[in-house]
């Protein structure tokens, strides 16, 4: 049965004229693609409001007024109060550096960070940094293995980072959705969570920082409902291009970031494609959709790897298996070990050599709970799809996979 | 050699038909503020589409359309970069960027936490755009090193009426201040107010001379943002360390191109060596690949759509001149366009630095720049600015700017940009330009209708300053035509 709030995917896919080759693009946590109407926004800005900004004459006026509608974009698909919580920049790592130096004088030597072990640089290293500088002392939220049968089958659960809060705790640093496990956290509980226990243990200020890169793609960012500090967005993931949004609840200098205007007024058309999505016009409805969508994704992706065949053979998921998990978004990494392993950059070469489809391997390492170190040395092989990809390339990818698995 | 191809020139930029937007009754209108960015090219803009539609994937993965992508950012526009800075292969290496600004405070924080920046150590930066100076006087004061000030000098005026906005950078004021701890000397290629080229082989070659006799060695930042719109980078013949543009004001995207002499990059042999520190990931710096090379100041990734439209704007330039694209065909591409740029500037310079004009109190703030054959001397861009004075002000005999902070200005040059911008279909503008010390150092009073607005002289200066100067700024797409018209309506603001 068809819902009328189905994503259409032949009007979805037609927004996207990289589609038309027909290579299936299966890398999309490297970076998705682009409706024309944000390219042909670029070139609007470029050709016809191409001045200074900021100036009397009037066609300053309009230019200004685009970079401006780029803010008020952010600010809407963040769902941030004001359009003035949002720094523009040419990445996420480029305002999280940024950001990193609004905190000079705020973190004192011995201060606390907590982050979420294995999870990407941008969010982490920002820390890291800023640790190394201050002396303040890093601390790691560790997932568990949810699958008795994977021992690669990773989640992060709210009941092992609560603990880790101390009066010191300073900065609580996680992923919404990891880039390589493919699960979305509960950010609203956890932040709700930290924050009740922070009070509790008597922690004085504490920062809650949330990568949404690896999330925004496939489900509704809300960083007041969420009552989080700050929050990056990477459009060039989201449908956009190659700038990014972070989300600052109290910016304490006015933005010293700088961005591509014309790039700026790009992303001011991933709303508007964002909420086409569906009749209904609202970014929850687009979201659902998707949801919806990528199950049908998932669904075979995870029925494939954890049959008793590919278990047999050795191939793992690296991330939660539950198929009745409405978080797990189509972003599934994986490893083929056992007797007759496949090292996972090699995988991904044979994927590739056939043609017609692009993966990419990624590097990934993390320590469980029990503080067990996953033996991931070759890294992962990594499928990732979005909203329009479709079941039918999902087949054919599972397709390739036997291929080069089992000859 | 021949001459610029005026038709082509302009019909490679949209912006520039009869039919755009910006067009009025089929009169397009006149851009002169291109010192605050150029129009972009067509070229540029279906580039910038062809990435994002047609290649528009993560790099080095072995699938097709991440290969194409991977060769068109990390080959085709490196090279191209490497012929517009003019080094030779191996030599150099680019840092991308979102801004000029972004990217020196990138390097000094780079140099910083490096330790070749050190307490005790001096830096010596001038008056010029904040993006060369800023990011040094910051890491100075952080660190506690010295900042030195090259101030600008008189220079002659063209028509021997004295004028206390003549001035320039010159090598004699600025060789006193080397000493043996001198670590680094910021300057500009260009003025983006005053217009003039600085005598960059020169000043460099005869600074490295003294640090050698004084026992010590520098490094230098050269800021080329208005510079290199109208002539040839040449970065070896310079022999500077960094040197940094906008691809905006060249035409193209929003993106700056940073060169850095590939010496400097490499990691540091022994602890504590001086070096350039890694700004990204650690487990990227690791990788030779990346703390041996220019990827160590890119935290984050530039725009790759945009670092593969610049290579639109080298292929335009030589296909003026009917080349492919390469160093000499470059190189004579420029030529073209600065002789182009002098025919434009040359009635601007002539109607400014009049008889009429200079009596009425217009007075040229930078080089006046006309030889006594009525030519345009070379390494003048065509960035003309200008104020208007009451000539009555007292001190108005002095030849040095610095001391004659009794000068009025007749007219806001806000006032004079807005008639300008009332007769419609014309583009100039007023202000400082960020080169804040310099527009301070002019010492003009307002005007004397705005005499009681102030509380006291500090205020009015401040209110002046920041009215600063009247702008005209042209590039190789503008016309004798678009000239002619500028100077009638600027006759009528200024009421000659």
């Amino acid at each position: 049965m068809t819902l009328a709030n189905d994503l259409d995917i032949e009007q979805t896919r037609a927004h996207f004229p990289a589609l038309r080759s027909g290579h299936i693009f299966a890398d999309n946590a490297g970076g998705s693609q682009v409706p024309k109407d944000v390219v042909d926004r670029i070139s609007d800005y470029l050709l016809n409001t191409n001045v200074q900004v900021n100036v009397d004459y009037s066609i300053s006026i309009q230019s200004t007024q685009r970079v401006a509608e780029g803010r008020a974009a952010a600010a809407r698909l963040l769902n941030a109060a004001k359009p003035e919580q949002i720094i523009l920049g040419g990445s996420s790592t480029a305002n999280m550096e940024n950001l990193l130096r609004q905190f000079d004088g705020d973190v004192n030597a011995g201060d606390e960070f907590i982050l979420m072990d294995g999870e990407h640089e941008a969010n982490n290293g920002t820390w890291k940094k800023l640790a190394a500088r201050t002396g303040a002392i890093i601390k790691y939220w560790h997932p568990v293995i949810t699958s008795p049968e994977n021992p690669f089958s990773v989640v992060h659960r709210v009941e092992h980072l609560t603990p880790l809060i101390t009066p010191k705790t300073r900065v609580v640093a996680f992923s919404a959705c990891s880039n390589i496990l493919g699960s979305v956290v509960p950010v609203k509980e956890i932040s709700k969570a930290v924050r009740a226990e922070a009070a509790a243990k008597g922690a004085q200020k504490v920062d809650i920082s949330i990568d949404a890169v690896a999330y925004a793609p496939h489900r509704r960012i809300d960083v007041q409902d969420w009552d989080i500090d700050f929050c990056m967005l990477s459009f060039y993931k989201v449908y956009g291009p190659h700038a990014a949004a972070l989300y600052v609840r109290s910016p304490v200098h006015p933005s010293s970031s700088s961005v591509a205007h014309e790039l700026v007024y790009g992303s001011t058309g991933i709303l508007p494609y964002l909420l086409s999505l569906t009749p209904i016009n609202d970014l929850q409805a687009t979201f659902d959709a998707i949801a919806s969508h990528e199950k049908s994704l998932v669904d075979p992706l995870l029925a494939f790897f954890t049959h008793p065949e590919q278990r047999a053979r050795g191939l793992m998921i690296v991330g939660s298996e539950d198929a009745h998990d409405i978080g797990r978004v189509p972003t599934i990494s994986f490893v083929i070990q056992g007797e007759n392993p496949i090292p996972s950059q090699e995988i991904v070469k044979r994927i590739n050599r056939k043609g017609g489809v692009g993966i990419r391997g990624y590097k990934y390492s993390c320590t469980t709970e029990d503080g067990v170190q996953l033996s991931l040395d070759g890294g992962v092989a990594r499928i990732s799809l979005v909203h329009y990809n479709t079941v039918e390339e999902v087949h054919k990818i599972i397709e390739i996979l036997k291929e080069i698995i089992y000859t | 050699m021949s001459s610029l191809d005026i038709q082509k020139v302009r019909a490679s930029f949209p912006a520039l038909s009869p039919n755009s937007q910006f067009s009025s009754s089929g009169v397009p209108y006149v851009f002169a503020d291109n010192a605050g960015g150029s129009q972009a090219l067509a070229s540029v803009v279906n580039k910038i589409s062809d990435y994002l539609l047609n290649t528009n994937a993560q790099f080095g993965a072995d699938y097709a359309v991440s290969k194409v992508a991977t060769k068109r950012v990390f080959e085709d526009a490196q090279e191209i970069a490497r012929l517009v800075f003019g080094y030779d292969e191996g030599e150099g290496d680019i840092v991308w960027g979102s801004s000029t600004t972004l990217s020196l405070e990138a390097l000094a924080r780079s140099m910083e936490l490096g330790g070749k920046i050190k307490a005790g150590d001096e830096i010596i930066v001038t008056t010029e755009h904040e993006a060369n100076v800023g990011p040094w006087t910051k890491l100075a004061s952080r660190v506690g090193a010295t900042v030195k000030i090259w101030k600008h000098s008189p220079i002659p005026t063209s028509t021997g009426r004295p004028n206390p906005f003549s001035i320039g950078l010159t090598l004699d004021s600025l060789l006193p201040l080397l000493t043996p701890k001198t670590r680094l000397l910021a300057f500009t290629g260009c003025s983006n107010v005053l217009g003039s080229a600085t005598p960059v082989a020169d000043i460099v070659k005869a600074v490295r001379k003294k640090m050698g006799e004084l026992g010590g060695s520098l490094e230098v930042s050269l800021d080329c943002v208005a510079y290199a719109p109208h002539m040839k980078m040449d970065v070896k013949e310079w022999d500077v360390d960094y040197c940094s543009f906008s691809w905006y004001k060249v035409y193209g995207p929003h993106l700056s191109s940073m060169y850095i002499r590939k010496s400097l990059l490499a990691a540091p042999s022994s602890p504590g060596e001086p070096h350039l520190y890694s700004l990204v990931h650690h487990f990227l710096s690791a990788k030779p690949s990346i703390s041996n090379t220019a990827l160590k100041l890119q935290p984050g990734s530039p725009g790759y759509e945009l670092v593969y439209a610049t290579t639109a704007v080298v292929e335009y330039l030589c296909g003026l001149i009917g080349s492919d694209v390469s160093l000499t065909s470059l190189t004579k591409a420029f030529n073209q366009l600065q002789t182009h740029d002098y025919t434009i500037i040359q009635p601007l310079l002539q109607f400014l630095t009049s008889e009429a004009a200079y009596t009425a109190g217009v007075r040229v703030v930078g080089d006046e720049a006309l030889s006594t054959d009525g030519k345009v001397k070379h390494g003048r861009a065509p960035t003309v600015s200008f104020v208007f004075i009451d000539s009555s002000s007292s001190s108005s005999s002095s030849t040095s700017a610095s001391t004659s902070n009794k000068l009025r200005k007749k007219l806001w040059s806000k006032s004079i940009v807005g008639h300008v911008d009332n007769a419609g279909g014309i583009g100039i503008r007023y202000g400082h330009f960020y080169a804040y010390g310099l527009g301070t150092s002019l010492g003009l009073l307002p005007p004397q209708s705005a005499e009681g607005e102030f509380k006291n002289e500090e205020e009015a200066l401040e209110a002046s300053l920041e009215d600063g100067v009247v702008r005209v700024s042209l590039v190789h797409y503008n016309t004798v035509e678009e000239v002619e018209r500028i100077i009638a309506v600027l006759k009528e603001a200024l009421g000659l």
